[in-house]
């Protein structure tokens, strides 16, 4: 019963986090976006003035607004939609997402005074990567779908692109997991983030980052297709085809973006929980810390302490994914159609599976997996170096200079 | 016209292989994400003028809203001769002429109206004229209209409008923040 | 043949024809402004002088007669320096006012600046101030200071119009044209000079300011004033037919045009009706199509299901594909022997131009009635029937006639008459249902001359309301009454009429183009 009310909570929890860090982004998005692009995004929104200046709070209102504002669209079906699916359509998307947060760790076992352990995460179930890939595939219905009801050719176009770019980089998805899988010698997410605790050659974060680069790479390359955004936009290619959400107005399209969000949310807890330790920080938070915030102050042995600790760490870490993918969405162009797939089977898929096959050999010559460490070690510094040492360009004019 | 070929040159392994170009790329846009994150004034990249708060002043030749120019007398300078209808894009100038048996110049404007929601302020009709008759001096930008009809400037309005005066002021311009070279 | 050389080019050539229209004739390009083929030679604008070889100077190409074994150079230098002089020397006193000019767009002037031209105007003295927008007539208006006095209108009026209304007054650089005193320039054909004049000297009243003409969209046409079938071009701009100008052919008229004829262009714009009306008791309302059509339909079920006789009257004017359909209409649905005639009353011939007769197809609606096996009437026999009631449905196709209020008062009287007709009349009032239909602007057709020659009418614009041509509306009838005859476009009536009639066969109707060719109701 205890048990039943913790998952609960920590449904609760990871809910809420999730959601709250999905409307942060919608404004994130824009005030990231505006800086890195020399304007200065949202300004406006605002009730009241202070100091005889309107207070605008960095533009956060713009959320509030954005909201409101969807909230009191009109609902519009177009003529000859299937009704009950236009309107299932985005729950889908939206479910899935939820449902792949539900298995993430967000922090320590909660260790309380009578030595009983509640687990931070909703369900700790074996094969719980493979579930959450399982899981994640479905969501494909849910744009599928609304393309679909619509009866709007440019929305099934969008549909279709979505489906066709989905089933090509989900491969690639699942078989860039697989390495850590081998390494790890599990695909449930909290024995993952708990094999990453301690450090390597004594400085480094045992983190899966470091074992696997190239792996973390691929995922996070594959995963950011899965989320359909800049610069794997094409099922929405605002500029041509609007995409699967065409004839979606009101909560129905708020529904879409949120998700949208969710997902980048989702990506991010997936990513931080399989490459970058999860919950764990080392010297501070894991096995062998002194504690964090609370720790330090309550310290460390304390186990909700630790637990509040852990949450923090992958609060950050989470976040800081977030405008990792933020930023290379507003840097990078849209591929062209055909890019798109020469990435996802030719280059991609390959990639991961030669990545597989060489984490077998290594982790199969040295199961401590030191010599996976120095490899991964190695490609990162080579990278550096041949980026370095990259050839060097003319600086060009841009247009408009002046 | 001669055919140009232009060459497409293929990228090498290092520009094929993206990442350092992704690298590259975000190295850009982080460098202007924290500049402008950090530092504030003349440091940051942004120039954005927050338009309705702060204006530029608008160069000289300003083209706004079109004025009919009067001669002495207060008649129209135009003689009805449809070059600046000819001359316009936007077919947005509609003109009826008529006969003065009174007038030195037996020709002139019955009716001279311009659209002002299709016209897209080119200047073409300004320079098109032969007399001087049209000119879009007046600074004005378009005003915003409840009804199409609204949108369509008749004879007596045009004329009544008033070219600006040289000066910045003149130019609509409060708040002025001069810009700085880009890419300091 | 004899031959000349003209730049290059050996041309051959009749004896006594002029440099300039041999050259014209092979594509050479002359400028000139007073040489006109239809005027006698004057010689003095001095545009096109030419370069011929063993000749001391420069010898005007109009006047100059071809000999053999001539050779001429039209674009050497010295040519060109020359036509540059006097080009600058005719300019000189112009007052470029082209702004307000109604020439501006087709005149000789701004066309020759810009190719033998191009310099400024080396006057230093006050440019000359002579006479504007003088009055030289009700249709013509004179300008003096465009005026390049090349004499044409003078010629025109002496040597065509057979009457000396304008002449030359003054000397040198005061020279001008006018009228003598007491004597206006009131001749039916006095706008002919304003299409002669080759710059904006002389400009028409009617058309003046009306548009700019670079606006226009000129299509040949035949004109509707009266059976000689002059051909015309229509300028229009957006379905408003602006002026009607003659079109060249020697067969008919030359290349002039009565000013009645040219004031035809009114028919095509005014009083135009634009969708089907009907009347209930003393009320016309206009109803769209889809009722009147069906209502039309009934009434003339009605009456042809009953055996009762139905009367046809049909217009001078329409074509003979309209007539042809009218015809089948008649004799396959209504049961008639006989098709009623009206049209315009007799007016006044002229040893030019002018026919007094009036309807521009007189000769075309009946040889198509006839080969259809219908005899003709005068519209009085109609009118008595109409008036005794005794057809169920009468059809008065067309309203081109004189006395309409005859008509008008029968049509109303009677009640159960439909009308097709392009201009809203005292008919189309007094008419149960009236159908919109096409002026000629908009028709495709054929006209028959009086002078038996068949000319085809273009249209210069699709209709912009619900008008259609009297065949559409009729085969519309006939299909709600059953009978398709798949009889849709002009194109395929005329394959329809050279299968059935002989004479429209011999004649080759589907062939026939705006210049026309000769017919015989015959067919011989």
């Amino acid at each position: 019963m205890a048990s039943l009310l913790v998952s609960l909570l920590a449904f609760a929890a990871i809910v809420t986090f999730a959601m709250s860090l999905a409307a942060l982004l919608t404004w994130m998005e824009r005030r990231q976006s505006a800086y890195a692009q020399d304007r200065l995004g949202p300004t406006r929104a605002h009730f009241m003035t202070f100091r005889g200046k309107p207070f605008v709070l960095f533009g956060l209102f713009h959320v509030l607004a954005d909201g409101a504002k969807m909230f009191f669209k009109e609902s519009f079906m177009p003529k000859g939609a299937d009704a009950t699916l236009f309107r299932v359509a985005p729950i889908i998307g939206f479910a899935t997402s939820l449902i792949i947060l539900c298995l993430i760790p967000f922090g320590p076992d909660w260790v309380t005074a009578t030595s009983a352990s509640y687990p931070l995460q909703v369900a700790r179930v074996d094969g719980s990567m493979l579930i959450a890939l399982a899981v994640g595939s479905l969501g494909i219905y849910g744009t599928a779908l609304a393309g679909w009801a619509s009866n709007n050719r440019f929305a099934m176009l969008g549909a279709m692109r979505a489906a066709a770019q989905s089933v090509s980089y989900e491969l690639a998805l699942g078989l860039t997991l697989v390495g850590m899988m081998i390494a790890t010698g599990s695909t449930e997410f909290s024995a993952v983030v708990d094999a990453q605790h301690g450090l390597v050659f004594g400085f480094l974060p045992n983190w899966g980052i470091v074992w696997q680069p190239f792996a973390a790479v691929l995922f996070l390359v594959a995963a950011m297709a899965e989320t359909k955004r800049t610069p794997f936009d094409l099922p929405e290619g605002e500029s041509e085809i609007i995409g699967y959400f065409l004839e979606y107005s009101s909560m129905g399209f708020g529904v879409f973006m949120l998700t949208e969000f969710i997902e980048v949310v989702v990506l991010s807890c997936l990513f931080v929980s399989v490459f970058l330790g999860g919950w764990q920080l080392p010297w501070f938070v894991g096995d062998t810390s002194s504690g964090f915030i609370f720790g330090s102050l309550f310290g460390p042995s304390a186990g909700w302490a630790r637990a509040l600790d852990g949450m923090v760490v992958f609060g950050v870490k989470v976040f800081l994914m977030c405008a990792l993918q933020l930023q290379i969405r507003w840097t990078l162009p849209r591929f062209r159609y055909d890019q798109l797939m020469r990435l996802g089977w030719k280059n991609l898929l390959p990639l991961a599976l030669a990545n597989i096959f060489v984490t077998a050999v290594l982790v199969y010559v040295d199961p401590s997996l030191a010599l996976l460490a120095i490899v991964g070690v190695a490609m990162v510094v080579g990278f550096a170096l041949v980026v370095m040492a990259g050839p060097k360009r003319v600086a060009q004019p841009s247009h408009g200079a002046h | 016209m001669a055919l140009r070929v232009r060459e497409r040159t293929s990228m090498s392994l290092y520009e094929r292989s993206f990442l350092p170009e992704v690298v590259r790329g975000l190295g850009v846009t982080l460098r202007h994400f924290f500049t402008n994150l950090i530092f504030r004034g003349s440091w940051r990249y942004t120039e954005t003028v927050r338009y309705p708060f702060e204006k530029r002043t608008y160069p000289e030749r300003f083209r706004g809203q079109h004025r009919l120019l009067p001669r002495e007398d207060g008649s129209p300078r135009c003689v009805a001769c449809y070059l600046c209808a000819t001359a316009c894009p936007a077919y947005c100038i509609h003109i009826v002429a008529g006969e003065s048996p009174e007038r030195a110049v037996e020709k002139y404007p019955v009716a001279f109206e311009i659209d002002l929601l299709r016209c897209i302020y080119c200047g073409f009709c300004v320079e098109a004229c032969p007399e001087d008759a049209i000119r879009m001096d007046t600074g004005i930008h378009t005003p915003a209209f409840l009804s199409r009809e609204d949108g369509v400037v008749g004879r007596v309005d045009l004329l009544s409008l008033l070219g600006r005066p040289q000066t910045p002021e003149a130019f609509g311009a409060q708040n002025v923040r001069e810009g700085k070279p880009r890419g300091q | 043949m004899p031959t000349v050389t003209i730049d290059g080019q050996r041309l051959e050539f009749a004896p006594g024809q002029s440099i300039i229209e041999v050259a014209t004739k092979a594509g050479i390009e002359i400028p000139y402004y007073c040489w006109h083929a239809k005027l006698s030679v004057a010689a003095n604008c001095r545009m096109c002088l030419v370069e011929v070889e063993k000749a001391p100077k420069l010898v005007p190409s109009c006047q100059t007669p071809c000999a053999d074994g001539m050779v001429v150079r039209t674009t050497s230098e010295k040519v060109k320096e020359t036509q540059r002089s006097v080009h600058e020397f005719l300019l000189l006193n112009h007052p470029v006012d082209c702004p307000i000019c109604d020439q501006a767009g087709e005149c000789k002037l701004q066309n020759y600046y810009m190719t033998v031209q191009l310099t400024k105007s080396p006057m230093r003295e006050p440019r000359l101030k002579k006479h504007k927008r003088e009055e030289l007539g009700p249709y013509v208006i004179y300008d003096a200071e465009r005026c390049i006095m090349c004499t044409r209108c003078v010629r025109f009026m002496e040597e065509v119009a057979k009457e000396r209304q304008l002449g030359v007054f003054q000397r040198g650089n005061h020279a001008e044209i006018g009228t003598f005193p007491g004597q206006p320039l009131d001749h039916p054909y006095s706008l002919n000079v304003v299409d002669l004049c080759p710059v904006g000297a002389l400009t028409s009243s009617v058309f003046r300011f009306k548009q700019r003409v670079w606006y226009l969209t000129r299509s040949p046409s035949i004109c509707s004033g009266c059976a000689k079938g002059c051909n015309i071009h229509i300028d229009q701009r957006s379905s408003i037919v602006y002026r009607l100008l003659p079109r060249d052919n020697d067969a008919v008229n030359q290349c002039w045009l009565c000013d009645e004829g040219r004031l035809t262009y009114t028919r095509a714009n005014d009083a135009r009706l634009t969708e089907p009306l009907m009347r209930e008791a003393e009320a016309v309302e206009p109803l769209p199509v889809k009722k009147a059509l069906p209502a039309a339909a009934a009434l003339l079920q009605s009456a042809v299901q009953a055996k009762q006789p139905v009367a046809l009257a049909l217009s001078l004017s329409a074509t003979c594909e309209e007539a042809f359909v009218v015809g089948k209409l008649a004799r396959e649905l209504c049961g008639a022997t006989s098709v009623a005639l009206f049209g315009y009353a007799e007016g006044v011939a002229d040893a030019l131009l002018k026919k007094a007769d009036k309807n521009p197809n007189r000769a075309g609606v009946t040889a198509v009635l006839g080969g259809l096996g219908l005899t003709v009437t005068e519209l009085a026999p109609f009118l008595k029937a109409l008036n005794q009631k005794q057809p169920a449905v009468a059809l008065v196709l067309g309203h081109e006639l004189t006395e309409s209020e005859v008509l008008a008062k029968a049509m109303r009287a009677h009640g159960n008459v439909l009308h097709v007709a392009a201009t809203r009349t005292a008919l189309a009032e007094a008419a149960r249902v009236s159908f919109p239909s096409v002026s000629f602007a908009e028709a495709d057709g054929t006209w028959i001359s009086g002078d038996g020659r068949m000319q085809r009418l273009m249209p210069a614009f699709a209709p912009t309301s619900e008008a259609r041509p009297i065949h559409t509306w009729v085969a519309e009838l006939a299909q709600a009454l059953g009978v398709t005859w798949m009889l849709g476009t002009p194109a395929t009536i005329r394959a329809e009429m050279e299968r059935v009639l002989p004479a429209f066969a011999a004649a080759k109707i589907t062939h026939v183009a705006p210049q026309g060719q000769p017919f015989t109701p015959d067919g011989a």
